[in-house]
């Protein structure tokens, strides 16, 4: 299973690939958006701008050093919808992201979904987590769309998720494994976010250190192609325990370990890697009733 | 203006209630663990038609294993008139096109993805007059996913009283449009605080939690596995209508 990575900056890129990353995802928010919307009306859900790239410069550099370390970009283009004035917008960073070689959009709005079918748009569409699939019915309206990747919803668990992948082949899947553990479904939730980092969690300031090192094994077993870390914003320090983290299970569940050990190794990795204690709210896929 | 009633599932007895509205909203708008079997939901359209309205079946967002419950639910409606299901999940909308196209499907208000946050006053140091103008608008402003879901049979898509005012315009599109009054949903979790609780007990079905969260500028209220705010200002049916909204939800207490 790939590891996918946030990334914010330039300098991030590097570290993050020879950490274990196999692809990034990162977002920007062009000048005139910005002074249109500020950063709580942002292009891509994130409302900081610790979140962006700060430049098309500095994204096309991302973009290409990646491809030079022999890993992938995608851009988020996640809003749950774009106004009718907002749409051509959305669709000019969808251009230039063609243009400067972006891998893949991440994309939630059906409406803009749409409108890049139409423009022709080349680059793959990988599905949000903001379109909140939960079952293989809603994955396969999503691929009859086109779309190339889904990303499942949090509350989608190693069994259902093998169970919607294999309904729906032909497409491929991945999930949170790490961070940023919402307790609504994200798709359906509307509550605003501050635009300040350090106080993004309405929800419960633990949330941001939640993890599912212990089902990434089981997760690989049910066929997902990715597993994803959120934190787009967050600092690089824990950008980077969390790929290491996430490599050390994935080194640890190849190796053939009996489930017991892996599971422990896993603990070990959050706890000791992440920095992660075991707690129901810190736990992806706490035992359920 | 057509009127509708919103009728909790744990208060079948007030499906007498139809008569005076042209709809019943019945069903599981949150969690597909409540689901009615199809035997109560077909009870439930004989009843409404016997007052000479119709029934909307509300339906959840949905889990792979709900997605069986649901599936046997649908299959298991009369074929009648005057019987419309709300899809709050695009894997039940491909359900109702593949297997059950006699059905009118409508599109619930959580995949009509409005911005509702409770905070849009906390927000006005950030959130400029242009930005705001943008939140009154909905997922289907855009004319090419309206034509989309027209080709699923959706006629009809569902809308929250938003606290900033609604600026979606319906009219012309081939699509109409509901209002829900007086509670918007704000969010929705599958971490639910009272599932396992007795199915019928406080918190669940009844009762209700408030919040007056520190970021928020109104009161959000919980039940079961959703939470609301309450906007009593609705606008008036002419300014509905000029929208292209021509029904109105009513929901005397807090939905399920």
């Amino acid at each position: 299973m790939k590891i996918l990575a946030p990334v914010d900056r330039l300098d991030e890129v590097a570290a993050l690939i020879e950490t274990g990353a196999d692809e990034l995802y990162g977002g920007y928010v062009p000048r005139e958006w910005d002074k249109s919307y500020r950063p709580v009306g942002s292009i891509n859900k994130r409302t900081f701008s610790e979140a962006q790239f700060d430049s098309v410069e500095e994204l096309q550099s991302g973009v290409a050093l990646a491809h030079h370390m022999g890993s992938r970009f995608f851009l988020t283009l996640n809003n749950d919808f774009y106004s009718p004035r907002q749409m051509p917008g959305a669709l000019e960073v969808a251009e230039m992201a063609e243009d400067i070689g972006v891998d893949a959009l991440i994309v939630s709005d059906i409406g803009l979904i749409l409108e890049l079918r139409k423009i022709e748009i080349e680059t793959e569409l990988h599905l949000s987590v903001l379109a909140a699939v939960t079952n293989s019915g809603a994955a396969g309206f999503f691929k009859e769309l086109g779309v190339k990747r889904i990303v499942l919803d949090r509350s989608v668990y190693p069994r259902e998720a093998a169970a919607i992948i294999a309904a729906e082949p032909g497409v491929e899947f991945e999930s949170f494994l790490m961070y940023g553990k919402c307790p609504n479904v994200e798709g359906y939730c509307s509550f605003f976010h501050h635009n300040d980092p350090e106080h993004n969690w309405p929800c419960g300031a633990n949330r941001g250190k939640a993890c599912g090192l212990c089902e990434y094994r089981e997760m690989d077993a049910a066929g997902l192609t990715a597993a994803k870390i959120a934190g787009r914003g967050r600092k690089t320090e824990d950008k980077l325990k969390a790929v290491r983290a996430l490599a050390a299970v994935r080194d640890l569940s190849e190796s053939g370990a009996s489930d017991e050990v892996y599971k422990a190794g896993a603990q070990k990795a959050g706890r000791e890697i992440a920095g992660i204690s075991c707690a129901p709210d810190a736990c992806y896929f706490p035992a359920k009733d | 203006m057509e009127k509708a009633i919103y009728v909790n599932l744990n208060r079948f007895d007030e499906l007498k209630l139809a008569g005076d509205y042209n709809r019943v909203y019945f069903g599981a708008e949150f969690c597909d663990k409540k689901l009615p079997p199809a035997k109560i939901a077909a009870e439930a359209a004989k009843i409404t038609a016997a007052a000479g309205a119709g029934l909307s079946l509300l339906t959840p967002y949905i889990s792979e294993k709900g997605l069986i419950r649901i599936k046997k639910l649908l299959s298991g409606l009369p074929e009648q008139q005057n019987i419309e299901v709300v899809v709050n999940d695009f894997g039940t909308l491909k359900f109702l096109r593949d297997e059950r196209p006699d059905l009118t499907p409508v599109l619930g208000r959580l995949l009509a993805k409005q911005k509702k946050g409770v905070g849009i006053s906390t927000h006005k140091d950030d959130a400029p007059p242009s930005l705001i103008r943008e939140w009154r608008y909905s997922a289907y402003d855009n004319e090419l996913a309206r034509e989309y879901l027209k080709e699923y049979g959706v006629k009809r898509v569902e809308l929250d009283n938003l606290i900033q005012g609604v600026a979606s315009d319906f009219t012309g599109s081939g699509l109409s449009a509901s209002i829900y009054y007086p509670y918007a949903v704000v969010t929705t979790s599958v971490t639910c605080g009272f599932c396992g609780t007795a199915p019928s007990g406080p918190g669940c079905f009844g009762g209700m939690i408030e919040d007056n969260g520190e970021l928020f500028d109104r009161t959000v209220y919980s039940r079961g596995n959703a939470r609301f705010f309450q906007n009593d200002e609705l606008p008036t049916e002419d300014a509905l209508a000029a929208l292209g909204i021509d029904r109105i939800i009513y929901q005397p207490d807090l939905p399920v």
